[in-house]
């Protein structure tokens, strides 16, 4: 031990103190075939944005039983071998879109059967995160993480069909990383990282629920899912607008100015204020993340949370000023794992000048004139 | 003259042994104490080799005699780390070939099979079987201390202090140049044993058992098993490291020893200064 390792090691030491110990580890046991990674490899979270990066060098691949083993060599121009893995946590540890895909790449070249003729080569492994735990280590002891991962791809994906991926780190106390993981996901830390791949029974994912209910108000009646609004002349009007949500493509129609200038003579023509009320409830027994809420008006509904608990309900208000009678779909969107649930309500605004056309024959008819 | 030549032939010997307890010092100073845990509370260091190919665990409780049983880790591959802060090279290294699938046995540790006391114990990292004139590397040592974590869960489950009494390598890559034979014999280091499968306290050194990523289903391990008595099979994501250091240099303890006696009359002046005042 030279002598400034060691005053780092006493550094360290100094700086151990009892910490608080988070119980949020996953529990995998990834089962085999295995990659393995050694103690040279690094788990960095930058708490700023929320990334957690993972790199280290891959060992070797194996399985008992039939017997399957070869040492993980380099691969390309590079000769490179290399396991990354990527993902995105908020500051409570929860997982979030990575926005890097695929979020674990293993890279190399393995030769299994011992002649000299690699068998594998490129990218071993890819696959994406889907549940990621933690629990941190008290004093000396190590921090450990754990992630389960969907997708499978790779030239050993065959390996592992009809499983996910389980990945368990180990980050134990090294006198080279002063900074490790204290159990808050609001600082940043850099750590020693070993850990194993390997197969693990899949996911059977709970199907999230969600229920939106929206209503309208004027002149500070009670909420109704239709309102009446006094017809004049607008210069609003209904256009498609493109999405994505979860990579999927989405088509609405929005209406609105959609950019436009509204003209002068608009002014001349009264408008009235409608309060809209859009409650929205996880009513199924898992939390739901990733939540949007979209309405027929082409600015977006303000206040949505990040997540729902189960159980839990938020209401979101918005007002607009409407000069004709329009139908009004809202639209409540979330996710739970591999889970997407949503839900959708309709308010109708009314107005009086067409309540008063012949063979007008709805709930409106004879009625707020 | 006569006490010159004293000191300069005892003092790396000293300083080792200065350096080791220093080490212990720091191994104490970080041990928490808790009284669910009796691990040492060990830092890693680098360089570090990790126990790789999925190690297995085993452990015969009446190995040695009545009172004493035998914990052995086998792996079929091992991989140095010179660390980040060196450079971040590896070499690997496996046990393995096209007629023969056994895990060899890297770490053997003595125990007493009532309190889990330490006994006795030693490392042995082979060379692997690549084939000649590729790279290898040898670290042989002997167990001073053994720790258990028996509160059923976190990292690590075992832990150990050791001294490195033998390192060899052969034809190392230039990126690990750095390690030439006994490059490290003499230091101190550590060693950790984690598994996902919790281990469940000192009685559990009464029994026989083995953890491992197949345990319940592997024949491999069947030579090493046939003496034991109905052993636990408990399917398990083990791994562990092993880790050194060198020895001071010389010249490091020369400097260390100038400066504290340096600071010998410097301390005795203050002392004089603010007595006379």
């Amino acid at each position: 031990m030279t002598l400034n390792k060691l005053s780092r090691t006493l550094l360290l030491s100094g700086l151990l103190m009892p910490a608080f110990s988070h119980a949020a580890l996953l529990g995998l046991t990834p089962s085999e075939p295995t990659v393995d990674f050694g103690g040279s490899g690094i788990i960095d979270y930058n708490a700023s944005t929320g990334v957690v990066l993972l790199s280290g060098t891959p060992a070797t691949l194996f399985q008992s039983t039939p017997f399957l083993f070869g040492e993980v060599l380099g691969t390309g121009l590079d000769d490179e071998r290399i396991i990354t893995l990527q993902f995105t946590v908020d500051s409570a540890g929860h997982l979030m879109s990575s926005g890097v895909e695929p979020d674990l790449v293993i890279q190399g070249s393995i030769d299994t059967n011992f002649d000299g003729v690699v068998d594998y080569d490129g990218v071993l492994l890819a696959a994406e995160v889907i549940q990621f735990g933690f629990e941190n280590g008290a004093g000396t002891a190590g921090d450990l993480f754990d992630l389960r991962l969907g997708n499978v791809s790779g030239s050993l994906a065959p390996l592992y069909l009809g499983n996910d991926l389980a990945i368990r780190v180990d980050s134990e106390v090294s006198a080279e990383f002063l900074n490790p993981f204290s159990g808050s996901f609001g600082n940043s830390f850099t750590a020693q990282a070993a850990g194993v791949v390997g197969a693990i029974d899949p996911i059977s994912v709970a199907a999230c629920q969600l229920v939106i209910s929206a209503s309208c108000s004027v002149d500070g009646k009670p909420d109704k899912s239709k309102c009446r609004i006094k017809s004049t002349k607008s210069p609003k009007h209904w256009e498609h607008e493109d999405y994505s949500y979860n990579g999927e493509a989405r088509r609405r129609s929005t209406y609105g100015m959609h950019g436009n200038a509204i003209p002068v003579w608009s002014r001349k023509y009264a408008s009235t204020d409608v309060r809209f009320t859009y409650v929205i409830t996880n009513t199924g027994s898992t939390p739901v993340s990733n939540l949007v809420v979209t309405d027929s008006f082409d600015t977006p509904v303000m206040g949505v949370p990040s997540s729902l608990a189960p159980g839990q309900s938020a209401t979101l208000l918005r007002t607009e000023a409407l000069n004709e009678g329009l139908d009004v779909n809202v639209t409540v969107m979330g996710e739970y794992q591999t889970s997407t649930c949503g839900d959708t309500d309709v308010v109708t605004i009314k107005d009086k000048i067409r309540d008063k056309q012949r063979r007008d024959d709805d709930d409106f008819k004879g009625k707020g004139q | 003259m006569k006490n010159d030549i004293r000191i300069s032939r005892f003092a790396p010997r000293l300083f080792r042994q200065f350096a080791q307890g220093l080490a212990a010092l720091v191994i104490m100073a970080v041990t928490t104490g808790h009284a669910q845990a009796a691990l040492i509370g060990v830092v890693n260091t680098f360089p570090a080799v990790s126990l790789t190919a999925s190690p297995y665990l085993l452990y015969d409780h009446n190995a040695v005699n009545a009172t004493t049983g035998q914990l052995r880790m086998f792996t079929g591959s091992s991989m140095l780390a010179e660390g980040a802060a060196a450079g971040g090279s590896t070499l690997t290294q496996s046990y393995f070939s096209s007629t023969d699938s056994i895990p060899n046995l890297m770490l053997t540790i003595n125990v007493n099979n009532t309190t889990g006391a330490f006994v006795n114990g030693n490392v042995n990292i082979g060379y692997g079987t690549n084939p000649a004139n590729t790279s290898k590397f040898s670290w042989m040592g002997t167990i001073t201390n053994f720790g258990f974590n028996n509160s059923g869960s976190g990292s690590p489950v075992f832990d150990a202090t050791w001294t490195m009494t033998g390192d060899q390598y052969q034809a190392m890559p230039a990126t690990l140049s750095q390690f030439v034979n006994g490059y490290l014999t003499g230091g101190a280091g550590g060693l950790k044993i984690n598994s996902s499968a919790g281990f469940g306290g000192a009685t559990h050194f009464g029994n026989d058992w083995i953890y491992g990523s197949a345990a319940t289903t592997t024949s491999a391990l069947n030579t090493f098993i046939s003496g034991m008595t109905s052993p636990q099979k408990i399917n398990s994501t083990v791994t562990a490291s092993v880790f050194a250091s060198p020895v001071p240099e010389l010249d490091s303890v020369w400097l260390m020893l100038a400066g504290l006696a340096g600071a010998v009359p410097l301390a005795r002046r203050r002392n004089t200064h603010k007595n006379t005042k």
